[in-house]
């Protein structure tokens, strides 16, 4: 029964996709022009986005760059149908976003997922969200009001050298709109089956002539996911958000930005260790409890330009995290002071170079599980870089050379060149290759930890196994060779391809060392030590295959493939035998998408997704295909009432597991929600 | 091969394993989508027939929306019987379009768009739309538009350049700005940053 509806809803979605465009032509759907009473309404940034000339076919600085970038707009946000900001993410050629329970994802790209994916960068309106304990991002806490997100741009591959150290197989940047930008009140709300109830406000004005503002706020409650025989698990959260953002123009040069965010959360967790190999009491306890987290940031940006059509930046921001569960307890003070200056040498030369402080103070209050040695300890990352932007042949031929240095508290001195090249002969071509060479520094589990992961018995006595963490620890190495082409055969078509081939070593592993006996806590036991090293290494290459297609103003096709390959191996005397399989084991080798959005008369929207994703060998995760359909409605400009269904192939499926962690993983079930938009 | 058949024949294989199956369906949609990129690629990319009224209706919001990143220099509006005064120098038919600009309000006063008769007559507008066809006169045009403290836009190569304030041009497909900031400034205009960043900034010819 289940097979034959998986097999309608699977040639309900061939022919939806394809039939489609042929109904519409026969109903010559007329789109009304824009007109000066619909482009008075656009921003400034909104005109001049606006395609005039079918002639041109570059797709600006994106078609041209020696980098595998990637834009998610405000428009492809809102079609997306996404309600937190990892689901946006999964539209982007190659993400690896796997959901671990119903408030957690692993995120990744080019490999190595993982709950905390440590060679991933995340940014927030040029604030890091990358937590030094865990090298990753808790992605339950990185939310804002989704309407007030400009853009997202993702670089897949290396971005050190703009923007600093553990940025080796991606960035993420996470950009909000000007507050001019959100003039007026937003009111939406909603829900569903998963999404029980959201509710959104914002609200924008000037303060003055120069000065203009915008708060928000937004809640929600998410319910639980289900276990593999389909009953709930313990995941559901809440969370309560607000913040604000004022744009000051001075009019002489200057803008100045501050902006700040404050929230407050419950994330459902289960931990669980009882299986039969392992003994749980007295060392370990099973646990379901509601992770409490809550923080704050504050943002200041100083922006100039300069007659000589160069721009200075001054960025300041303060940000506070923590997170209290019965296995660790975390409080991390974060400030941070970039500068930054762009200039130009003559026509065809830029030179764009800064400065970087960054201090973390961190404080642990410790469990038998997971301890820190200090508990508390404050962490600095000094660093500089610069980049030239060279232009040849009339700026047909681009070469980009810069290279970050960084002094920091666990590696010290890391320098991270990287060349990049760009040819753009005509406006349908350009062909870019790239060589860097970065780092990712250790995280304060691998510096300075204990993690106690199981205990069994042996002859009556109890053994430990614990990771502990090393002060002699490396920064993994990564040497990344990218070449990239990009074909706009006309100004409806577009195709992007990209090969890399990525050198690791120094790679993290855990190596067994001779064991010692422990007398706390009893009953008396032995460990065995897991000391954290650096000796792995290997290759991973993989292609990234991206099309789209304005089949017509409005029916719009997008669909990407991605290959990835990870060969690793030990290093001689090596003892850790999993660690090879589990970086093999935890990313899909291919990923396929394609997303189709209609607009349909009458102010209707038609939006699909369908997205595989390859076995995930190690975590014994069976392949599957995600299908997502969202219906938009709009009786008014000011309206917009949306459906949306989510997972709909299968009730249920699982993405990811974390058995390291203990965190018992759940499935994502097949959902639904409505929501409404006002805007005014 | 029709359609069908090539749905047909790219799905007809057999599969071991379900998730395998799906896969390969997955591929078979892309492929067919990847057909159909190729096979109507040609069918597209004609210019629009509405080409030049957008670009002219564009010029306009973009004006429109421009003026809020401007400020004129103090007491420009006192004796202006709170109109503001847009004039047109030479035959364009982006007055027409401009003169949409007068069911609206442009600092809080009434708009009026009008004919440029004589190059004298600049410094009573608060700002003059030059045509292509007069950029032979940007020497007179510069100093009479200081004069009343006007601002100068157009649509022509070389504006800027010439002392012109702030000039459209077409870039990779869309409508951008060029701003001489130093003539603005000799002309006590104030303009935003935010605007600067979105405009690539000029110098005079003679700088």
């Amino acid at each position: 029964m289940f097979q034959t509806t998986k097999k309608f809803l699977i040639s309900l979605v061939l022919v939806s996709l394809l039939i489609q465009p042929y109904q519409i032509h026969a109903k010559e759907i007329k789109l009304p022009s824009k007109g000066f009473h619909k482009l008075k309404k656009m921003t400034l940034e909104e005109l001049m986005d606006i395609k005039i000339s079918s002639v041109s076919k570059k797709e600006g600085i994106l078609f041209n760059a020696a980098a595998a970038v990637s834009v998610i707009t405000e428009e492809d946000i809102r079609r997306s149908g996404a309600t937190t900001i990892p689901e946006i993410l999964r539209t982007v050629p190659g993400m690896e976003v796997a959901q671990i329970d119903a408030n957690k994802w692993a995120i990744s790209t080019r490999g190595f997922n993982e709950i905390f994916s440590k060679k991933l960068l995340v940014l927030v309106d040029g604030r890091s969200v990358y937590n030094p304990a865990f090298a990753g991002v808790f992605w339950d806490v990185q939310d804002t009001l989704l309407e007030d997100i400009d853009r997202i741009e993702v670089i897949r591959g290396p971005g050190n050298t703009l923007w600093g150290a553990n940025a080796s197989n991606g960035v993420i940047n996470i950009i909000t709109k000007n507050a001019i930008k959100t003039q007026g009140a937003l009111l939406s709300g909603g829900g569903g089956t998963q999404e029980e109830g959201f509710s959104n406000f914002r609200y924008g004005d000037k303060l003055n002539e120069k000065a203009h503002y915008r708060v928000y706020g937004k809640v929600f409650k998410r319910d639980d996911f289900v276990d593999a025989q389909g009953n709930d698990t313990k995941d559901d959260w809440k969370a309560i958000r607000g913040g604000f953002r004022i744009d000051w123009d001075n009019y002489d040069s200057n803008i100045f930005t501050i902006q700040g965010d404050i929230y407050s959360g419950k994330s459902g967790v289960e931990i669980k260790r009882d299986d039969n190999k392992i003994m749980v009491s007295p060392f370990f306890e099973n646990s379901v409890e509601d992770a409490s987290v809550s923080g704050a940031n504050i943002l200041a940006r100083w922006n100039r330009v300069n007659e000589d059509q160069s721009d200075t930046q001054l960025q300041f921001y303060y940000d506070r995290f923590k997170r209290m569960e019965s296995t660790l307890t975390q409080t991390f003070d974060t400030v941070d002071l970039d500068f930054q200056h762009r200039f130009n040498l003559g026509n065809d030369k830029e030179i764009i170079w800064g400065l970087g402080q960054r201090v973390v103070a961190d404080n642990f209050r410790n469990s038998f599980t997971l301890s820190f040695n200090p508990a508390s300890e404050v962490n600095f990352n000094t660093s500089g870089f610069i980049q030239s932007d060279i232009g040849f042949l009339d700026n047909q031929l681009t070469l980009v050379v810069g290279s970050k240095f960084s002094y920091n508290s666990f590696t010290e001195f890391e320098i991270q060149p990287n060349i990049r090249l760009s040819w753009t002969p005509n406006d349908t071509n350009t062909i870019w290759t790239a060589l860097s060479h970065v780092v990712r520094t250790p995280d304060r589990v691998e510096d300075s930890s204990r993690v106690n992961i199981s205990a069994f018995r042996v002859d009556g006595t109890p053994n430990m196994v614990a990771f502990f963490g090393s002060d002699n620890v490396d920064a993994e190495n990564l040497t990344a060779l990218e070449l990239g082409y990009r074909f706009r055969p006309n100004d409806r078509l577009y195709f992007d391809i990209t090969g890399f081939l990525n050198f690791y070593d120094h790679l993290i592993t855990a190596e067994t060392q001779t064991a010692f006996f422990e007398t706390t806590p009893p009953p008396s036991h032995f460990v065995i030590p897991q000391v954290i090293d650096n000796k792995l290494s290997g290759e991973t290459f993989g292609i990234e295959f991206l099309s789209q297609w304005n089949v017509t103003d409005w029916w719009k096709l997008k669909g990407w493939v991605s290959w990835l390959e990870i060969q690793l191996r030990n290093d001689l005397g090596s003892t850790d035998i999993s660690a090879e399989g589990v970086a093999e084991g935890q990313s899909p080798q291919y990923q396929f998408f394609v997303q189709s959005r209609l607009n349909l008369p009458y102010g209707l929207e038609l939006d699909k997704t369908l997205r595989f994703v390859n076995k995930l060998k190690t975590l014994d995760i069976p392949s599957y295909t995600r299908f997502d359909i969202r219906i938009g409605y709009h009786p008014r400009e000011d309206v917009e009432i949306s459906f949306v269904g989510q997972n709909l192939l299968d009730p249920h499926h699982p993405e990811f597991t974390s058995p390291n962690t203990g965190i018992l993983s759940s499935e994502v079930p097949r959902s639904f929600y409505g929501k409404l938009t006002w805007k005014y | 091969m029709t359609l069908k058949n090539l749905i047909h024949f790219s799905c007809r294989f057999r599969y071991k394993t379900p998730s395998v199956s799906i896969f390969r369906s997955s591929l078979c949609l892309f492929s067919i989508l990847l057909f159909l990129t190729f096979s109507f690629s040609n069918a597209f990319g004609q210019e629009s027939n509405n080409e030049k009224s957008l670009k002219l209706e564009l010029q306009v919001a973009m004006i429109y929306k421009i003026l809020d990143f401007i400020q004129w220099p103090t007491n420009s509006f006192i004796n202006s019987h709170k109109t503001f005064r847009i004039g047109v120098l030479g035959a364009s038919p982006i007055f027409g379009s401009l003169k949409l600009l007068e069911e609206e309000t442009i600092k809080d006063l009434q708009v009026k768009v009008e004919l440029v008769e004589n190059i004298n007559n600049i410094k009573n507008f608060h700002l003059l739309y030059v045509c292509p066809k007069q950029i032979n006169q940007m020497p007179f045009i510069v100093n009479a538009a200081m004069e009343g403290k006007t601002l100068t836009l157009s649509k022509t190569n070389g504006f800027a350049q010439r002392g012109g304030i702030i000039n459209f041009y077409e870039n990779k497909g869309k409508m951008r700005l060029e701003i001489n900031l130093n003539q603005a400034k000799k002309s006590e205009f104030k303009i935003s940053s935010r605007l600067l960043m979105l405009s690539r900034i000029i110098s005079s010819e003679n700088q």
